[in-house]
């Protein structure tokens, strides 16, 4: 029902700004119907938040109706996408989804922006079509299109649809190209709720799934290490938010199999999307660079912390507890040693002077986020750690007070130093330049991505390439007799 | 026919006259010719909606053309003729006759454009129809191999059909929407009333439709992109015909509708523009937005317009065939996608000039009703 109340908003928002602010509102207090199913909850709300956000991020741009009636769209989207019951309707909304990021990232209209959209497009398409191929063979054997048993291929079919939508390892230049979008559709449709679309398509199906386990859990440790890894090299704020969302969302994909998903989910998109609405907004008028500046006593800094720390998984916010209760131990701290690196100099970088950054409607954006975020925290403790870490959410506040003054000054430095030794030492063969190594050797695992990158983009001039391509077909269809 | 003689003697009387016949058009008409020999007027059940679309974009391409030349103007019309009777025809000597009544005028019109395209062309449509006339008289196998390569030709299929984005591209804007829109159109329903060679159409299809895409994705020229896009759309059209007949006529009326509202379109702007480099459009636009990007994700089969329905019908037929063979084509149809986004981002574009055309409206909106086609 609802979904069909977010067709009705892109339609009022073509008409006028004004109705479709009241609509905005009046649409948020029906998020009572959905009180009881997490996905479709946590959609709503950050949804429903980006649009607030977009009302004051786009003032004055004369295409904002167009903006906000595609941002309505992708709401209803990506409802219908969790909510749909039969394989055709999940393809529609899949594909819906593509068209709309398509023309949000193309916003802007640079020749960045035209390139980024292409490129997201045409990979996303292939996605679909991996899909579509799923869904035919399915009903090749089934003759029907109602959710039920999968055959293999669909499944293989299955899994690379989810990987090239969620943007996982060889696919994850999309995304990272995508952060061209305005930022209200960055923090809705790139970070918090469309790239995860491949990862709860493969959680919806997780009881078929599990024969791919072999496959999917390794290739999501990869996307989780490799972009991590460039994270800690990236100069735009904006992409490092992308990197930290492929390796959260390669986190969810790691856990497809288990109660952990939906609290990832929810926790990530909950603080992702925070964290889009912070930098958006003191970050926007200087080209989302690193280097600004900022005070760190100021409002936005703390809710920064906060929302780093619920990423990076410190006890006791967020993502710790999963980390904390299905992870083992070695594995737990290397994800934890990867992710705050990469946050701790993006947030030392950002936050290293004394200029007050602006703050605004994103800001109390993401202090209800955040709070939301602590709120679905909460019932974690149960998930298996005990009574002395239950003893840490008493000292929320107090954790975020001391993150602030020790942890990131204390740890955050001490790692800073430790890479500036390694670097310092100057050993010939192995540690020379090792944070510089790190970022080669995740360049060097992606260069199966960069090759798939100019196979899109380059150009095809050779008339062999099309003679090749065109025989390696008819070679194909000449097997089949 | 007759208008195409009163258009000579006075413009307006002929137009009114072509509209009216088109008008009349259904009305039955047989008449013996020869003993045993009945020409009659006969479009299949399942055809009749693409009879009304052919009718329709007749009568859209002679409003467009009303300020040409009269002698151009009737070597129009005379074309048309040609497009209507073909799919009313009912006896292969018919067939024939509409066939050729249709590459004259065509080859008068192209001749003033580019006279090295309009032999080729002529030659093309000259062996096709021969070999066509060929696969009539003669019987057996021979016949079908005979009739699948003659109306390959006609439908562009890539090795046989590289007449195709040359006289698309030359040919006045009117002339090639109905080209692309019903011409290769009439190839695939030759095909659908006669007899085919399977193994045949299915290589020149799989062929057409990455070579097709492969060339639209990389071409500049705004028509030849369109152009190209019919080869590889007619690929489509030729797995209709092998793995789902019941669609074929549906999927041919949304092709119609799709592309010759395309190349309507595509008129408008390059005349009013005077640009035809698609690297170089920007377009702003009330009127022709929207219709461009339905067309153009109907043709992709983007859900939830109707060629997606279509596409899917299609690839069920094939999966029910080999999943081998449509993965094969599931790979092929991913091509589409490059040429398809380059059409759609000519509105996207910093400083864009104003193009307004509503004529070319209709087919859009057609097009987006014929979603209530599918059952």
């Amino acid at each position: 029902m609802i979904e069909v109340f977010f067709m009705i908003g892109a339609l009022i928002s073509l008409l006028s700004e004004k109705l479709s602010i009241l609509f905005t509102v009046f649409s948020s207090l029906l998020l009572f119907s959905v009180w009881n199913f997490t996905l479709e909850f946590v959609i709503t709300v950050v949804g429903l938040m980006s649009l607030i956000f977009s009302y004051s991020y786009l003032k004055g741009n004369p295409r904002r109706k167009l903006f906000y009636s595609l941002m309505y769209i992708f709401i209803f989207a990506m409802l219908l996408f969790v909510s749909a019951r039969d394989w055709i309707l999940l393809y529609v909304a899949w594909e819906l989804m593509n068209w709309c990021s398509y023309f949000l990232i193309h916003f802007r209209e640079s020749s960045a922006a035209r390139h980024a959209a292409r490129n997201a497009l045409i990979l996303n398409f292939i996605g679909s079509l991996a899909l579509l191929g799923a869904i035919l063979v399915y009903q090749s054997v089934n003759a029907s299109l109602s959710f039920g048993i999968l055959p293999e291929l669909s499944l293989y079919l299955i899994l690379l649809a989810a990987l090239i939508k969620s943007a996982q390892f060889p696919f994850s230049f999309w995304l990272i190209d995508a952060m061209e979008a305005p930022t209200p559709a960055s923090a809705l449709l790139h970070s918090s709720t469309m790239v995860a679309a491949g990862a709860i398509l493969v959680f919806k199906f997780q009881a078929q799934m599990i024969t791919l386990a072999f496959l999917i859990k390794p290739l999501a440790l990869l996307s989780f290490f490799v972009s991590a890894l460039i994270a800690i090299k990236e100069t735009n704020q904006k992409k490092i938010m992308a990197y930290s969302t492929i390796s959260s969302v390669a986190l969810m994909f790691y856990f497809f199999d288990s109660v952990f998903f939906l609290p990832i989910f929810t926790i990530h998109a909950l603080v992702k999307a925070a964290m889009f609405f912070l930098i958006g907004t003191y970050a926007s008028q200087q080209d989302y660079v690193l280097d600004l500046g900022l005070s760190k006593r100021s409002l936005t800094s703390i809710l920064m912390i906060f929302a780093i720390a619920s990423l990076a998984g410190f006890p006791p916010l967020g993502l710790f507890w999963i980390k904390a209760a299905a992870v083992d131990l070695i594995l737990g701290s290397l994800m934890l040693f990867v992710t705050t690196i990469y946050f701790a100099r993006f947030y030392f970088t950002v936050f290293s002077g004394g200029i007050q950054p602006r703050e605004g409607v994103g800001t109390k954006l993401a202090i209800v986020s955040l709070l939301l975020s602590v709120l679905f925290t909460l019932p974690l403790v149960n998930l298996g750690v005990g009574v002395t870490a239950a003893i840490f959410i008493v000292l929320i506040p107090i954790a975020a007070m001391t993150y602030h003054w020790v942890l990131f000054k204390v740890v955050g430095h001490l790692l800073e130093k430790l890479l500036y030794l390694l670097t310092a030492f100057k050993l010939p063969t192995l540690l020379v330049n090792f944070d510089d190594r790190i970022y080669a050797l995740g360049k060097k695992l992606l260069v199966v991505s960069e090759i798939v990158r100019t196979w899109f983009t380059g150009s095809f001039r050779n008339d062999v390439a099309y003679i090749a391509i065109s025989l390696s077909i008819l070679v194909l269809g000449v097997l089949l007799f | 026919m007759a208008s195409a003689i009163l258009v000579l003697a006075s413009r307006r009387m002929g137009i009114l006259l072509s509209l009216f016949s088109v008008a009349l058009i259904k009305a039955p008409l047989t008449f013996d010719w020869l003993p045993g020999i009945t020409f009659g007027w006969d479009v299949l059940a399942n055809f009749q909606q693409l009879f009304g679309v052919f009718a329709l974009l007749v009568v859209i391409a002679i409003l467009y053309s009303r300020k040409m030349e009269a002698k151009y103007l009737s070597s129009m019309m005379v074309f048309c003729a040609g497009l209507l009777g073909f799919l009313g025809a009912s006896h292969p000597l018919q067939f024939f006759m509409f066939l050729e009544l249709m590459i004259f005028p065509a080859f008068y019109l192209l001749l003033e454009r580019d006279p090295t395209t309009a032999f080729k062309y002529f030659a093309f449509m000259q062996v096709s129809s021969i070999l066509v006339l060929a696969g009539m008289i003669s019987s057996g196998a021979i016949a079908s191999l005979l009739l699948t390569l003659g109306f390959s030709i006609k439908m562009g299929l890539f090795p046989l059909g590289s007449w195709l984005p040359d006289a698309h591209s030359q040919a006045p804007h009117p002339l090639s929407a109905l080209f692309s829109g019903a011409l290769v159109a009439c190839g695939v329903y030759g095909l659908y009333r006669f007899s085919y060679n399977f193994l045949l159409l299915l290589v020149l299809a799989i062929i057409s439709i990455v070579y097709g895409a492969v060339r639209a994705s990389k071409e500049e020229d705004l028509k030849r992109l369109l152009a190209y896009s019919t080869v590889s759309q007619m690929g489509y059209a030729a797995l209709a015909l092998l793995f789902a007949p019941e669609i074929l006529p549906l999927f041919l009326l949304m092709h119609s509708l799709a592309k010759a509202g395309l190349f309507f379109a595509a008129g408008s702007i390059i005349e009013q523009t005077g640009i035809s480099n698609i690297s170089q459009l920007s377009v702003s636009s009330s009127s022709l937005t929207l219709p461009i990007i339905i067309s153009a994700l109907s043709m992709a089969g983007i859900p939830p317009l109707l060629g997606f329905w279509i596409e899917l019908t299609i690839f069920k037929g094939i999966a029910a065939y080999s999943l081998l063979l449509l993965m094969g084509v599931l790979i092929a149809a991913a091509f589409t996608i490059f040429y398809v986004e380059r059409l759609v981002s000519i509105f996207m574009r910093r400083s864009p000039k104003r193009v307004e055309d509503w004529l070319s409206v209709i087919p859009a909106i057609l097009l987006v009703l014929g979603v209530l086609l599918v059952e």
